[in-house]
């Protein structure tokens, strides 16, 4: 589906600069399987953009379209205005880092990282001290002599990394760069890899099945979904203005109610829904009245309130406590609706003992400021 | 490493096995050492029989024939079979890809007699005159196959993303065939060639069809002699191929060990790229 971002010819009103990467409208097919279907996207110079997907999606593809191992079936790829469709991927300023690190066994550290400045025939003396500027900025030194298989999953990561920054590349990929990592490892390379990005002005694209992974380092995420873009925005608009029913419930957790519209317009949304009664909604939606729609509310929007009190201004609903996990910083609860259906919110432990009706078994009433709920036709 | 204790069956089936292979070995090389000239008679240790393989030109002669012809089959056959699995595992669906995996692994399961046959008239029509170069060709068809086995399945379990890798960093692509694939296949290619040598060595069947006069092979050689009785000297010379051969074996699966072993990848192979 086009988005604003995509659809236009913005790039070629005069004033604002073209994009550094441009797929237009690009298609990849293997076999009966269309990999990548009719993408569009334009990223700018300097942005740190994610390619966000459930796994089978098409991301890798697309991005080893512009890496160069993948030609588009149709469409072509540009990078800083030029076409770059039919350049092989030894003469493209990019580079990558693979899913696997893919470093050259063979080699030892210092030699994984200078292959790619020993391939634009620069000189030794040149090449030793800029790949030991790079081991260095990685933490990497004392390990020159190493060879990949002596090397920690968090070591390897950083070899793949120096391998490919060290040729400063116009834009550098990086498929699911924190897949092979652990946990605790996996959050703070996300925030080294922001710095990272940030401090060099270098345009990344990142590729990740990880929500988490995506809104926490991105710019600007384009979500796919069966070989095609669905939405691109920057982390908070993905998370609080999904476009589509799929989007809300891809990222994040989310409460969805079955309704109908029963008014529409620039002030809002009316939707009657079975399950939380008449609810109003910020947004405004190309829908009619009687048509079927989703209201969509986060749990963490959702406030919990003893049963018999003043909903106000409040959209609100009604039910039984069914459970609550504990998970330390927040507690999610399970709320049966009177009028059918289930219901989470979250509540925060910010203190160690709230006054909060908690109890499973509470008859308990569940109240949304109406900003706070989306309403989703598709 | 578990060590367990074996059962009474298992070790006798163990020490059965072991007889069977290698009882007859074990009798000819102490055998070459016998000093007596009796083949079936001991009489003391000596080296008699290998002094006097040393003045037994003709023998030396046909030594030497058999690892010319060895060499240079072993390393036809390497470049080809090399080749060939990277034709079967890299070039994806071509025509006749089945007929020609069919025709790389014939000799594999051919009876030599037939392959030595069909290649003597092969040889006889083309009008070759028989000798050197008619038995080195004959090896290379017999061995080709066992390298391509080797290679192919090396070339199964190659990442080729590391291929990619290289091409991303700027690496066209054939010096990245010889700067990472080469290096990364390089003992399976290295085992290819000595099992090609081992196996051209200790060829009878397709060297009596396919050489002629002036080059008569080791075997070949052996062969004609024990025919007119077994000299001591014979138990001599088979001693020095086995001798030969197991070493083959020994470097070729030190090799592959080595090499298996990712820690200990050879850091001669990381020189600058060509
Ligand atoms: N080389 C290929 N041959 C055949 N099918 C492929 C190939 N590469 C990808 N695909 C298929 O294309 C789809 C998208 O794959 P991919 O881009 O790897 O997804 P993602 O990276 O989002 O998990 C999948 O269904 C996958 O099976
Ligand atoms: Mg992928």
């Amino acid at each position: 589906m086009p988005d604003r971002q995509l659809s236009d010819a913005e790039s070629a009103i005069p004033g604002r600069p073209p994009p550094l990467v441009r797929f237009a409208s690009v298609s990849r097919r293997f076999g009966p399987v269309t990999a990548v279907d009719s993408v569009s996207l334009d990223i700018a110079r300097g942005e740190f953009c994610a390619l966000l997907g459930p796994s089978g999606c098409g991301k890798t593809t697309l991005l080893r379209m512009l890496a160069g191992f993948e030609r588009p079936d149709e469409g072509r790829v540009l990078l800083d205005g030029e076409d770059i469709t039919d350049v092989p991927p030894h003469r493209r300023a990019v580079n990558m880092m693979f899913q696997n690190y893919a470093l050259f066994p063979h080699l030892t550290v210092e030699a994984n990282v200078a292959f790619g400045l020993r391939q634009e025939n620069m000189p030794a003396a040149e090449i030793r001290p800029r790949v030991a500027d790079m081991l260095a900025s990685l933490r990497l030194d004392g390990l020159e002599k190493r060879k990949p298989a002596q090397l920690s999953g968090g070591q390897r990561q950083r070899v793949a990394l120096a391998r490919a920054l060290v040729k400063r590349p116009k834009v550098f990929l990086l498929d699911e760069p924190l897949a092979a990592l652990d946990k605790k490892l996996r959050s703070e390379t996300q925030f080294e890899l922001r710095e990272l990005q940030r401090k060099l002005g270098m345009t990344f694209i990142v590729v990740t099945h990880d929500q988490e992974e995506a809104m926490s380092m991105a710019d600007r995420i384009a979500v796919m979904n069966r070989g095609s873009i669905v939405q691109v925005a920057p982390p908070r608009d993905v998370y609080e203005h999904p476009i589509s029913r799929w989007i809300a419930e891809f990222i994040g957790e989310i409460n969805l109610f079955e309704g109908v519209i029963d008014s529409t317009g620039p002030s809002g949304t009316w939707v009657d829904t079975p399950a939380a009664g008449r609810v109003h909604t910020p947004n405004e939606v190309p829908a009619r009245k009687g048509d079927n729609a989703f209201v969509a509310v986060r749990p963490e929007k959702v406030l919990l309130a003893p049963f018999d009190s003043d909903p106000g201004a409040y959209n609100s609903a009604s039910g039984t406590l069914v459970d609550v996990a504990y998970l330390g910083d927040t507690s999610v609860c399970r709320i049966k609706l009177d009028r059918g259906g289930f219901m989470r919110a979250t509540i925060t432990n910010a203190r160690r003992r709230g006054g909060e009706p908690v109890a499973p078994g509470a008859h308990v009433a569940l109240r949304w400021e109406p900003d706070s709920a989306l309403v989703l036709v598709r | 490493m578990i060590v367990r204790r074996l059962s009474p069956f298992n070790l006798v089936s163990i020490a059965l096995g072991l007889t069977f292979l290698y009882l007859p070995i074990a009798i000819l090389i102490v055998y070459s050492f016998n000093d007596s000239r009796l083949v079936s008679v001991w009489g003391g240790w000596s080296l008699r029989w290998y002094r006097a393989l040393l003045e037994d030109s003709a023998m030396l002669e046909a030594a030497f024939v058999s690892l010319r012809v060895a060499m240079l089959s072993a390393t036809l056959a390497t470049v080809l079979g090399t080749l060939a699995a990277l034709a079967l595992v890299r070039a994806g669906r071509f025509r006749g890809r089945l007929a020609f995996s069919a025709m790389v692994y014939a000799p594999l399961v051919m009876p030599e007699v037939i392959i030595g046959l069909s290649l003597l008239l092969l040889f006889v029509a083309a009008d070759f005159s028989r000798g050197f170069w008619t038995t080195a060709l004959a090896h290379t068809t017999l061995t080709m196959c066992f390298v391509t086995v080797i290679v192919q399945s090396r070339l199964l379990d190659f990442d080729r993303s590391l291929e990619e890798a290289a091409m991303d960093l700027g690496c066209p692509p054939l010096r990245t065939f010889f700067t990472v694939t080469l290096p990364l296949i390089a003992p399976a290619i290295v085992s290819g060639w000595m099992l090609a040598f081992t196996l051209s060595l200790d060829d009878l069947v397709i060297a009596s069809f396919t050489t002629g006069p002036g080059a008569t092979t080791l075997p070949i050689r052996i062969y004609s002699e024990v025919r007119l009785g077994v000299k001591p000297e014979i138990n001599a010379i088979c001693t020095l191929m086995i001798a030969t051969v197991a070493l083959i074996v020994v470097v070729a699966s030190l090799l592959s060990k080595r090499y298996s072993s990712t820690q200990e990848r050879r850091a001669a192979l990381g020189g600058p790229p060509m």
